[in-house]
C-alpha cells in the first residue's frame, strides 16, 4: 500500500510513454482532423467574402454604367432636339422664303402682265383712236406721225390718271 | 480471532499491492501490480486509439468521429481555456493524463486493482507533473526569470515558495491516492457487510463518479499550476 521504491519510476516511464503513444494515435490524428476542417472553413468563409466584395464592386460599376448611359442618352436626346430645332427653324426660314419668292414672283408676274395687257390696251386704244380720228377728221394723216401723238398724249393721260389714282 | 480483526486481515489483503514477478537482474526487480496494469491500460488505450483514429475524414466525418471529436476537442478546449494560448504545447500531456487517471480509476469495474491505488502510480504522476509545471515556467521565463520566480511578490516568502515545489506534487498525489484508496476502503466494507444488490450504488459513486472527479481534479490543478508557473 504505502511504498515507494523502483515501480515508481517504472510508472514515471510507463506515463511517459503513454503520453507519446496517447499524443502520437489519438491527439495529433484527431486535432489534424479538427484543424483541417476549421481551416477549410474559414478558407471557404475568406473565399465567400471575397467574391462577396467581387459582386459588389461588379454591381457599383455596373450601376456606375447605367448611369453613365443615361447620362449620356438625355444628352444625347438634348442634342437631337436641339439640332431638331435648329432644322426645323431652318426648314421653315427656307419656307418662308420661298413663299416671300413665289409671292413676290407671282406680284411681278402679275405687274409684268398688267403692264402687257396695259401696253397691248394702249396699242389698240390707240389705233382705235387713231382709227375714230381718222374718221372724225376724215383726214389723211401719216399713220406713224398721228400714232406717236397719240401715244405721247395717252402716256401723258395715263400718267396722270395713274398719279389720280394711287 | 473475532469478526472486525478478520475484516482488516481481509482489507489488508486487498490493500496490499502485490508484486506480479520479479526480474531477475541485480539481485531481482520487483515489478508492483500498479506497474503491469498500467500496461494492460496502456496497450488497451492504444489499440483503442489507433482503431479510432481510422478513417478520420475531413468532410463528412461518421457518428463515431463525431464522438471522438467531441472527446478530445472538448478536452482540449478546456484545457485551452485553463492554461490559455502559451501553455498549448502541454495540452496533449494534460489529455493523456485525464485519460490515463480516469482509466486507472475505472479499471477497477472490471476487476483489475486500481493503479492509482499504490502510491508509487500517483506519486510518478504528481512528480512527472511538477517537473513539467517547473519547466513550463523555465521554458516560458528563462532561467534568470525563473529564479526570480521564487522570490516573488515579495522575498521573504522565498522559502514558502520553495517549499511549494514539493507540497504541489505531495497534494496532488496523496490527494489522488488518498480518494482512490478510501473509496476502495468503502467499498470493500460495504462488499463484506451488505452483499449483492447494495454495493450497486455506492459503486456508481465511489469507482465511477469520484473516480472521474479525481482525474479531473488533478489535471485541472496540474493546468493551474503550470498556467501560474508561467504568469
Amino acid at each position: 500500500m504505502l511504498r515507494l521504491d523502483i515501480n515508481l519510476v517504472f510508472n514515471m516511464l510507463n506515463l511517459i510513454v503513454l503520453y507519446l503513444l496517447l499524443r502520437h494515435f489519438l491527439i495529433q490524428p484527431v486535432m489534424n482532423v479538427m484543424n483541417k476542417r476549421k481551416e477549410m472553413i474559414e478558407n471557404s468563409i475568406s473565399n465567400a467574402r471575397k467574391s462577396e466584395g467581387q459582386a459588389a464592386q461588379i454591381k457599383k460599376q455596373y450601376e456606375e454604367k447605367i448611369a453613365a448611359s443615361e447620362e449620356e442618352g438625355s444628352k444625347i436626346i438634348e442634342e437631337a432636339k436641339k439640332r431638331a430645332k435648329v432644322q426645323y427653324d431652318r426648314i421653315l426660314k427656307n419656307a418662308e422664303e420661298d413663299a416671300g419668292r413665289v409671292v413676290g414672283d407671282a406680284y411681278k408676274k402679275a405687274e409684268a402682265d398688267q403692264r402687257k395687257a396695259m401696253e397691248e390696251a394702249k396699242a389698240q386704244i390707240a389705233g382705235l383712236v387713231i382709227a375714230a380720228a381718222a374718221k372724225v377728221v376724215n383726214q389723211e394723216v401719216s399713220t406713224m406721225t398721228n400714232k406717236a401723238l397719240y401715244d405721247s398724249f395717252i402716256a401723258e393721260a395715263g400718267d396722270s390718271h395713274d398719279a389720280g389714282s394711287n | 480471532m473475532s469478526i472486525t480483526e478478520e475484516l482488516a486481515e481481509k482489507l489488508l489483503e486487498e490493500l496490499n499491492c502485490e508484486t506480479i514477478f520479479t526480474i531477475p537482474i541485480f539481485g531481482g526487480i520487483p515489478i508492483a501490480e500498479s506497474v503491469v496494469v498500467t500496461w494492460i491500460i496502456m496497450l488497451a488505450l492504444t489499440v483503442i486509439s489507433i482503431i479510432a483514429v481510422r478513417n478520420l475524414q475531413i468532410e463528412n466525418p461518421g457518428k463515431k468521429q463525431q464522438v471522438l471529436e467531441m472527446i478530445i476537442g472538448g478536452l482540449y478546449n478546456f484545457f485551452e481555456d485553463l492554461i490559455g494560448e502559451e501553455g498549448k504545447r502541454y495540452i496533449p500531456y494534460l489529455i493523456s493524463v485525464a485519460i490515463y487517471v480516469g482509466a486507472a480509476n475505472l479499471i477497477g469495474l472490471i476487476g483489475f486493482k486500481p493503479p492509482t491505488k499504490d502510491l508509487n502510480a500517483t506519486a510518478a504522476l504528481a512528480i512527472v507533473s511538477i517537473l513539467l509545471i517547473e519547466y513550463a515556467g523555465l521554458h516560458r521565463k528563462g532561467l534568470k526569470g525563473f529564479l526570480k520566480g521564487f522570490a516573488e511578490p515579495v522575498a521573504i516568502i522565498a522559502p514558502i515558495n520553495i517549499l511549494e515545489l514539493f507540497i504541489k506534487p505531495l497534494s496532488l498525489c496523496m490527494r489522488l491516492f488518498g480518494n482512490v484508496l478510501g473509496a476502495f476502503v468503502v467499498m470493500e466494507l460495504i462488499k463484506l457487510v451488505a452483499a449483492p444488490i447494495i454495493p450497486i450504488p455506492f459503486s456508481m459513486y465511489f469507482d465511477i463518479f469520484d473516480g472521474l472527479i479525481q482525474a479531473y481534479v488533478f489535471v485541472f490543478l496540474t493546468a493551474l499550476f503550470i498556467r501560474e508557473s508561467m504568469e
